[in-house]
């Protein structure tokens, strides 16, 4: 394993969040999807800062969608996890998951 | 299930606050019609704001930077110490704080960026002017020329820069001719005008560039934030030497009619396109 992950625990699960919704993934159903799976508020502006990041770094890419009346005339943003961005992904996996083997106390749900 | 409209307010203070980031308006509309409240949208918009304002108070420190390490570099040929003596005399006068902020930093050092971001400011200004005796001129025309309002307000500012620069070589002269206890310029002549026009024109076409790279990347006002930092610069600097007040009152007062200027600047590229 030669590459080192530089990914927070922040970008990681956006990333998560991002493969989990597929296609549907904008704004609104990104925050509602790490909201619930880990009862974290996120600021849709925070989500957006973090995301162009990424995108600069080449982890996502984006595309706009078709404008709606319900939004006041603006386009949905759709963002996706690009190759490098699932092999960072895949890395970051590895790395927690190596460092969690061995810990007893981690071991069944014990802690 | 239609709610009402989002809070005035706060949804004016969103367009301010994510700029260029209509996914973020639309985003933020469609929850609260769907179904969040207004204290909700009221959160996020403030956090919008705070990160926006984060983004932007790190360009300006970044600038203000620029503006502390130019301020070291003087003009090859002018004693810095007498200048800097010139300019801490020039902040106890009445009108001294008005003049150490508006000709950018000038008094307090001929330096690499003694000029500021002004002469693009007034460039800005003329090209305004002009775009509308423009138009005027070109009301009849079967096919209209829109006018290349960026490189019209470069080749004016340039301009506005060599004759600032030219004064201020000469003024320099003269003031060291006059005085003969103070020595400001080593040796007079075409040599030290022609360093002087080279290194201050140079200095501000950085700022320049600097100002309308950040416009380009939709980073904010490049011409207000360069101005902004130049002029937190200058106050680090003459603080403890001027009246507080007056110098925040001019500062206030600059800030405004530069704000005024390079939003109208910026219109105006958007109606004629950048040419």
């Amino acid at each position: 394993m030669g590459s080192r992950s530089n990914l927070g625990a922040f970008d990681l699960m956006i990333l998560l969040a991002l493969m989990r919704l597929g296609d549907a993934a904008y704004g609104v159903p990104i925050s509602r999807e790490i909201e619930e799976t880990s009862g974290r508020v996120v600021a849709l502006a925070t989500l957006y800062a973090t995301l162009t990041r990424l995108e600069k770094k080449g982890l996502v890419s984006s595309r706009l969608g078709e404008p709606t009346a319900e939004r006041g005339g603006r386009a949905k943003k759709y963002f996706r996890v690009t190759a490098r961005g699932l092999r960072e992904v895949r890395d970051a996996q590895r790395v927690f998951t190596s460092l969690w083997n061995g810990l007893p106390a981690l071991k069944g749900g014990m802690a | 299930m239609t709610r009402m409209r989002p809070p005035a307010l706060a949804t004016w203070l969103l367009r301010h606050a994510a700029r260029g980031n209509d996914a973020l308006v639309g985003d933020l509309l469609e929850e609260h019609r769907r179904r969040r409240s207004d204290a909700w949208y009221w959160r996020q918009v403030l956090a919008a704001f705070v990160v926006s304002l984060s983004r932007e108070a790190l360009l300006v420190a970044g600038i203000v930077a620029l503006f502390l390490i130019g301020s070291r570099v003087p003009v090859p040929g002018a004693e810095a110490d007498t200048l800097t003596l010139l300019a801490t005399r020039a902040a106890g006068r009445p009108f001294g704080p008005l003049t150490l902020l508006a000709g950018g930093q000038l008094l307090w050092g001929v330096t690499v960026f003694g000029l500021g971001i002004m002469p693009y400011v007034s460039a800005a200004l003329v090209v305004q002017t002009l775009a509308l005796i423009w138009q005027f001129l070109n009301r009849n025309a079967s096919r209209r020329r829109p006018l290349p309002v960026m490189a019209v307000t470069w080749y004016v500012a340039i301009l506005l820069c060599a004759v600032q620069a030219v004064g201020v070589a000469l003024f320099l002269e003269r003031t060291s001719a006059i005085n003969e206890n103070l020595r400001i310029v080593a040796n007079p002549g075409w040599m030290f005008r022609v360093t002087t026009l080279l290194t201050l024109t140079a200095g501000t076409t950085g700022l320049m560039l600097v100002s309308d790279q950040i416009s380009r990347r939709r980073m904010g006002n490049g011409m207000l934030l360069v101005f902004m930092a130049g002029l937190v610069a200058g106050l680090s600097r003459t603080l403890g030497q001027a009246d507080p007040f007056a110098l925040l009152t001019s500062a206030v007062l600059q800030m405004a009619v530069v704000a005024v200027v390079s939003r109208g600047y910026r219109r105006v590229i958007t109606l004629a396109g950048p040419g």
